[in-house]
């Protein structure tokens, strides 16, 4: 009789060990697709596994790895969804810290600085993350560049042992970067100047001589007493064109400020190698 | 001993011929069980194409209806009439791919195909209310309904009729502006255009403006500046004309607001009460 009984529990054993395999089967092969960059089918079959997985040994895993799919085929707001599903269904510390850290990569991805910035705090004051402070500062600076505050993101790195080359570079694209406030603020004073500092010669020249040529109309008209004609040069003319060259110095310094970020961040996208949102 | 041993194998039998039911994912059985599971999860298009996987394997009308009804879900209506059609047409007394039909015709916006098919007695007496109430609500928002379809027909029940009767009422009298007359009066005095159209601060500022450059215009030329006089007449004239065409295009912005708001609120009440549809088939 106790044979039989230890024979009956042995059959139960390789039985739920079979349908553990189907489980892990779908696994694989949703991995495989994931692979392949079949995002929207990684997506079905994993959906797949997660509705027959009746023992919930695969959910988390599951998850993680929808929502890097999600994440890969652009769909950030599903991506994050999957991270929480990840979060509620991780079981230990280091699992929940993993997915928390994948769901903010994302939201820093999408820009959704204040929201990143947040659940930073939160992982930052939770005790069990205690030990990994260092990852969580590493996050931060992205978060940093993500919102063009190249300076700062340079400061956090430096405080990070493995991120020294993050902070040296971070603090050479800030020094790159134009003042938009110097290209305003010298453009007050002569007319042009922004667009000089920020590179653009023919547009400050042209800027410096219309705003030249519409004062001298300006104080004309008011030396032979026009004084109305005087009043609608300054108003039409003058002020339009000194109004626009101080407008224009600030888009040059924004636009060149673009152009120097974008080319930073192709560059850490292409040849950067450690961890990326 | 035999007799248990005999038992044992029947019971191991039993148990791994259901758990390698349940353990291949892709076995016919469980490729429903999951495509109804996304049906219920609002994933509709990966519910068509599982059900479309199983079709290919059994071929079943029910099946057929699902992928019909998940891409009418799914708001591919085009695909999902198509579908609906193909199942009418092959099996004639089909009541619920007709009341589909007519739903994703509704749904879709294609008032003028759903009035003509009911009139030509395209329908199925099993669901004939319902489709009824759809045809009644086509003709409502596609403006064919006047005050003699009051009062509203009894296959509506009566906390319906309170709703449908509001609408058309709103449909007959919609209260809406015409932009000539808003533009003549702006013609005759500045700004009243656009109080008529409700929008009072505009049309006071628009009338002071007008005034104010009319009279420094006026004043010039009598002090003999007719440069000056001229830029004021000239922005006098702007403000002006510039308010007669501002009050007609703020009559059709108003009446475009009340379009908007008439089928927001109607689009809302029919899907908060599944287009007045009683009983539907369930996942």
């Amino acid at each position: 009789m106790r044979f039989s009984a230890f024979i009956l529990i042995g059959l139960f054993y390789v039985n739920i060990s079979f349908s553990q395999s189907y489980l892990e089967e779908q696994y694989d092969y949703a991995k495989n697709l994931l692979e392949k960059e079949e995002y929207f089918d990684v997506v079905t079959e994993l959906k797949r596994l997660i509705y027959f997985d009746t023992t919930g040994s695969y959910k988390y895993a599951a998850y993680m790895m929808m929502g890097t799919a999600y994440k890969e085929g652009g769909k950030y707001s599903e991506a994050v969804e999957a991270f929480i599903n990840a979060e509620i269904n991780s079981g230990s510390t280091d699992k929940l810290f993993s997915a928390k850290v994948e769901k903010i990569k994302t939201n820093i991805l999408r820009r959704a600085i204040n929201s990143a910035d947040n659940q930073l705090r939160e992982i930052e004051n939770e005790k069990s993350f205690s030990n990994r402070a260092d990852e969580i500062q590493y996050w931060r600076g992205w978060l940093y560049i993500f919102n063009d505050e190249w300076n700062k993101a340079s400061e956090v790195f430096s405080s990070v042992d493995s991120a020294k080359f993050l902070s040296n570079f971070c603090s050479e694209v800030d020094k790159q970067k134009y003042s938009v406030t110097f290209a305003k603020t010298i453009s007050y004073f002569i007319p042009g100047a922004g667009q000089f500092y920020t590179g653009n010669y023919i547009s400050g020249a042209m800027s410096l001589a219309y705003n030249l040529l519409a004062g001298y109309f300006t104080v004309n008209s008011f030396v032979e007493d026009r004084v109305f004609d005087g009043v609608i040069t300054a108003n039409f003319l003058w002020l339009r064109f000194y109004n626009g060259n101080i407008q224009n110095a600030e888009n040059f310094a924004v636009k060149k400020n673009l152009e120097i970020t974008n080319l930073a961040l192709e560059y850490l996208q292409n040849n950067y190698e450690g961890s990326k949102p | 001993m035999r007799k248990s041993l005999f038992l044992f194998s029947f019971l191991y039998c039993f148990v791994f011929g259901q758990s390698d039911e349940n353990s291949n994912l892709h076995s016919p059985q469980n490729i429903k069980r999951f495509a109804d599971y996304l049906m219920t999860e609002n994933d509709y298009y990966r519910a068509s194409l599982e059900y479309e996987k199983l079709l290919r394997i059994a071929p079943d009308d029910t099946i057929s209806y699902k992928i019909a009804l998940a891409k009418s879900k799914g708001e591919q209506y085009g695909a999902a009439l198509s579908d609906f059609m193909s199942l009418i047409e092959k099996r004639k007394i089909m009541p619920e791919a007709y009341l589909q039909y007519y739903k994703t015709l509704f749904m879709a916006g294609f008032d003028s195909t759903l009035i003509y098919r009911y009139e030509n007695n395209f329908f199925n007496q099993v669901v004939y209310d319902d489709i009824s109430r759809l045809y009644f609500l086509a003709l409502l928002r596609s403006n064919r309904l006047t005050k003699d379809e009051l009062p509203i027909p009894d296959f509506f029940d009566n906390e319906q009729k309170q709703f449908v009767s509001g609408f058309l009422e709103r449909k007959i009298n919609p209260g809406y502006k015409n932009p000539y007359i808003a533009a003549l009066l702006s013609a005759v005095v500045p700004g009243a255009g656009k109080v008529y159209t409700g929008r009072y601060e505009e049309g006071i500022t628009a009338l002071i403006l007008t005034s104010v450059f009319a009279y420094l215009s006026y004043s010039s030329f009598e002090a003999d500046h007719n440069v000056r006089g001229w830029l004021f007449a000239g922005t006098s004239f702007l403000f002006y004309s510039g308010n007669i065409y501002g009050s007609a295009a703020s009559a059709q912005i108003h009446n475009a607001a009340v379009n908007l708001k008439f089928d927001t609120d109607f689009n809302f009440y029919l899907k908060s009460n599944n287009y007045l549809i009683k009983k539907e088939y369930g996942f």
